[in-house]
């Protein structure tokens, strides 16, 4: 693999992304050859933890797996258990969790955003607009609030629904502020497309096409009957890459998905390509994805809020507990997120089951890095969004299934 | 100005206060409702009915009788929502998930709340330091609190009375301190218990609570020696300033604190912090 | 008068601590000088007048442990930051024994492993109090400083301890500052005392310090350990 003299190996602990991750880049003459995303934060188990709990608990306590996706995690969760379960929430709770799950996507390409400026913005104009974007990602962060009771791992999140019905003087407040929010969005998100156009560093990814197979299963929500969970593969980071890997890249805390074993990518641009026909093809595109989903979401959460009747129930009191199987698929921010429940006799977790979107892109930032220069190779995981406290918390899924 | 940090001394039982005030309701409002024999001064009634009435807060959180020794919170926003809930509920008022409820979802900005120290002190934490994201610190405006001894545990103490006075807790219409008697007014007329004899029936977390006039409040109100006045500690220069608006647009008549009410007051403020740090210890 | 320092780091947690404090990212920046991952490069190797540390610690992942005792080398003010940090919070319900890791096995609260300043539970806290408590520290006293620096020597604290020390031990006053007090509403006041939703508790700590008997006692503890380690440094104990 490596046996160019010229090979240099170039070991980045990344900075601003999702978490914890070195990025090992082999480059010839400064052109980046090959890559190895290891991420480093430590194993804290979600699927172990949540075993002979009661799902209650689970619900509250997968939200905390991650702290930008964290409404994600708790939608596909829910929606595990109630398919275990054997209910489905009322109408008003099937549309105030999509319109929380699209708010928390803002939130998190927001915060990516601010993620992303120093390496489109020039110094003295930095700070300025790391503040703007910040408190743009603010007003997102209040809506959540509101709408699922805390801005962090909303409370109001649970099996069977919703657990709180927003007043009509509430559902008149978000739409102002969004409409508010919206028009700031337009105006910032052209102000920085216009500067990633002159910044030295972005330029690259302009021109860099990778446009690899891609996977979604909705535009907003997620629909487990859109993709076939059995064909999705999750295998060690080792496995995947075979070979003789850096001494470091072994020590690996992620995992890989592979669908019918093969890579795919998943996330903003998969889900507007396969659902809206976007057809950017290069790395920047990945970043003009995000902003194109920010205002349809806004659209959308619009189009939810009006369908909802204030004075109707959000959730169904009816949990039962009883053994069953469950599956949740959900279009997390940065992709398909998949819980996958299985309920005891007493209606407690016997086995519990998570696949994240960044399993399925880490092998993209590694090979979308090829033929860049190597000296903006963290940029092509910035431009994925990793989400490290996601993708450490998963197992390996059943082979034989 | 930043708040000042609250330091429990038993040498300083009072803590930090930028004033203190003799207090009467000059509201005729609250004198009809108090009657002619209630011995309390009506002022805190008066300051929340300023507050809403030039539309300072939004709201406040008070304390309404529900029945016998049990008091609800309740949110008030109308003077006579207020002027219903004057007086002191002889037991403390749980804060209860229904409030926050209230307090995140309705259209109020701005609240005043009235408790006890304990729930001052909760409030002062709430507002300086939020440990949740869905606290309601923003909302709290003014923090008021009432002297506090300590409260009973309500059914022992009914238990007492009904045994000791065949007084059933139905009949119970109001109970004042007078002097080293606890006044329990009933329907058939009123009993006389020594306090030494209720306090047995005092709640065991009190006795620890080293609190006595609400050091984490902005403004503190207890009872005065002087019957019909409240004694006023302002400790926060908000306090202050809302104290003498309410006297200065006729709510309120203030004068200088007698001798002897101060010097009452800081005996039982030591006394308290005193009691607490016997029986912690026995607690550790 | 150059403004002080301040490092944020996180060890492993949801990154929803961290995040919290970048919303205020735009206040902070007034008061002090960030150092995050968030906004660009950290450098351990340099000293910060404060750290903000944010997860719990992995006790076998010598990587972050011996990052954490770094930190605590490099920094004037060390403050766990969030449940995780501070008590522990969801995450001491991990039992390891998971891929690719399984070595990953014991998370605790940071105090385990160095000494720690102020601990903030909170699952994430509100991002206005790390500026607040930036105010109080300068300031240097006061009750609440005591029972952050408190709740540093015992963290052992969650719905579960709240239970235990007060609610069963019978020194509620039943004030519902707890009540209110709780992310998951694992607690509801029953004939005016708090009872425990186990299944709900996420041992996030929040509880434990807005009430203000277990404050009380904890400050008091944390007094009484402080003597006695004192008591035994000068006697070489
Ligand atoms: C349990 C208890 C113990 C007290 N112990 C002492 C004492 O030892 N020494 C002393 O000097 N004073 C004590 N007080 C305070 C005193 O009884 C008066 O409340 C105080 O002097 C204010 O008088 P005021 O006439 O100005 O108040 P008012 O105008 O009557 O207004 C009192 C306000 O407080 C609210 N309130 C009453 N009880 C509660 C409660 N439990 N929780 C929340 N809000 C409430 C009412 O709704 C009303 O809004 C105690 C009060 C209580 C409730
Ligand atoms: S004595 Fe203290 S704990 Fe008891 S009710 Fe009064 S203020 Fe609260
Ligand atoms: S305390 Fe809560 S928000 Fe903070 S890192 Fe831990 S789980 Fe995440
Ligand atoms: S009871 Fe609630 S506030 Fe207390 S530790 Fe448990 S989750 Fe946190
Ligand atoms: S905060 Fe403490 S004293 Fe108050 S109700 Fe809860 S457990 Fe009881």
């Amino acid at each position: 693999m490596v046996d160019n003299a010229l090979t240099t190996m170039q070991r980045q602990v990344l900075d601003r992304i999702g978490g914890e991750a070195v990025f090992i880049v082999f480059a010839s003459n400064g052109v980046a050859s090959d890559a190895y995303f290891v991420s480093k934060a430590p194993v804290r188990g979600f699927e172990k933890l949540v075993r002979g709990k009661n799902p209650v608990f689970v619900v509250n306590a997968v939200m905390r797996i991650c702290g930008i996706c964290h409404a994600a995690h708790g939608i596909a969760s829910t929606e595990a258990f109630e398919d275990a379960m054997g209910i489905s929430p009322p109408r008003n709770g099937r549309l105030l969790r999509e319109a929380i799950g699209l708010i928390n996507r803002i939130q998190s390409h927001l915060l990516h955003l601010t993620l992303l400026l120093p390496d489109i913005y020039p110094r003295d104009e930095l700070l300025g607009f790391t503040v703007k974007t910040i408190k743009l990602y603010n007003k997102a962060t209040e809506l959540l609030g509101i709408l699922g009771g805390a801005p962090t791992h909303p409370p109001y999140l649970v099996i069977g629904g919703v657990a709180k019905t927003p007043s009509d003087k509430v559902i008149v407040k978000i739409t102002d502020e969004l409409e508010k929010f919206n028009e700031e969005f337009v105006a910032l998100r052209e102000d920085v497309e216009r500067k990633a156009l002159e910044s030295p560093r972005i330029k690259p990814l302009l021109e860099k096409e990778y446009y690899p197979e891609m996977l979604a299963t909705h535009l907003f929500y997620g629909d487990r009957f859109n993709i076939n969970p059995s064909k999705i593969r999750v295998v060690r980071y080792e496995e995947y890459r075979g070979g003789n890997l850096p001494k470091e890249a072994e020590e690996n805390t992620s995992m890989i998905a592979l669908y019918e074993d093969r890579i795919v990518e998943v996330g903003p641009r998969a889900r507007l390509s396969i659902y809206k026909g976007f057809d950017g093809k290069t790395l920047w595109d990945l970043q003009l994805a995000r902003f194109m989903e920010v205002e349809i979401d806004v659209l959308q959460i619009n189009r939810l809020l009006e369908r909802i009747d204030p004075h109707d129930e959000s959730s169904t009191k009816l949990l039962t507990y009883r053994p069953g199987k469950g599956l949740g698929v959900y279009e997390a921010p940065r992709g398909i997120l998949i819980h996958r429940v299985e309920l005891d006799d007493n209606g407690r977790v016997s086995d519990y089951k998570i696949i994240v979107p960044t399993m399925f892109n880490i092998p993209h930032m590694e090979i979308g890095v090829k033929g860049l220069p190597s000296s903006i190779a963290d940029l092509v995981p910035r431009i994925y969004d990793p989400c490290i406290p996601c993708a450490t918390h998963v197992v390996e899924v059943d082979k034989n299934e | 100005m930043a708040y000042q940090p609250v330091v429990i001394d038993p040498e300083n039982p009072l803590g930090y206060y930028t004033g203190i005030y003799l207090a009467q309701t000059a509201d005729e409002r609250v004198k009809r409702k108090l009657g002619p024999d209630y011995k309390g001064g009506g002022a805190v009634t008066s300051i929340l009915l300023y507050l809403v009435e030039h539309g300072v807060v939004d709201a406040v959180v008070v304390a309404r009788r529900k029945k016998g020794l049990y008091g609800e919170t309740i949110i008030a926003k109308t003077p006579e929502e207020i002027l219903e809930a004057t007086g002191p509920k002889w037991s403390i008022v749980p804060y209860t998930l229904g409030l926050r409820e209230k307090l995140t979802s309705m259209d109020v900005g701005r609240v005043a709340f009235v408790g006890l120290p304990c729930q001052a002190q909760f409030l002062r934490q709430v507002k300086m330091f939020p440990l949740m994201e869905s606290d309601f610190s923003k909302k709290i405006y003014l923090i008021i609190s009432l002297f506090c001894m300590g409260t009973f545990a309500v059914e022992s103490f009914l238990n007492y009375i009904k045994k000791s006075y065949h007084v059933s807790p139905d009949e119970i219409e109001n109970i004042s301190i007078n002097g080293d008697e606890l006044v329990v007014k009933h329907v058939r007329g009123e009993i006389r218990i020594p306090i030494r004899d209720a306090l047995f029936h005092l709640q065991h977390g009190c006795l620890t609570c080293p609190d006595y006039t609400g050091l984490f409040a902005d403004l503190s109100a207890g009872k005065a020696l002087k019957p019909g006045f409240t004694l006023l500690i302002t400790r926060t220069k908000l306090a202050d300033k809302i104290v003498r608006e309410a006297s200065n647009t006729g709510y309120l008549k203030l004068s200088e604190p007698d001798e002897e009410s101060l010097k009452i007051v800081i005996e039982k403020a030591r006394e308290k912090i005193m009691r607490s740090y016997k029986y912690l210890s026995t607690v550790l | 008068m150059s403004k002080p320092t301040i490092l944020i780091y996180d060890l492993g947690g949801c990154e929803g601590c961290p995040l919290s404090i970048m919303r205020v990212y735009p206040q902070l920046i007034n008061i002090a000088d960030v150092y995050t991952k968030c906004l660009g490069k950290v450098d351990l190797d340099r000293e910060y007048d404060y750290a903000v540390v944010t997860g719990p610690i992995c006790i076998n992942s010598p990587k972050h442990v011996e990052e954490l005792k770094k930190i605590r080398k490099n920094s004037r003010v060390l403050i766990a930051y969030g449940s995780c940090a501070s008590v522990g919070g969801i995450i001491l319900y991990a039992r390891g024994g998971q891929e690719p890791r399984p070595e990953h096995r014991v998370y605790a609260p940071i105090s385990r492993v160095v000494r720690v300043d102020y601990a903030i539970p909170g699952c994430p806290p509100a991002p206005q109090m790390l500026i607040s408590l930036l105010n109080c520290i300068r300031r240097g006293k006061g009750y609440f400083l005591d029972l952050f620096r408190a709740v540093a020597l015992n963290p052992k604290l969650s719905g579960f301890d709240l239970m235990d020390e007060v609610v069963l031990n019978g020194l509620c006053v039943g004030c519902g500052a707890c009540v209110l007090s709780c992310p998951t509403n694992a607690l509801q006041m029953i004939d005016n005392r708090p009872d425990l939703i186990p299944e709900k508790c996420i041992r996030c700590g929040t509880c434990t310090v807005r009430c203000p008997r277990f404050s009380q006692i904890l400050i008091q503890r944390s007094r009484l350990l402080q003597k006695a380690s004192s008591l035994s440094r000068i006697s070489g104990v």
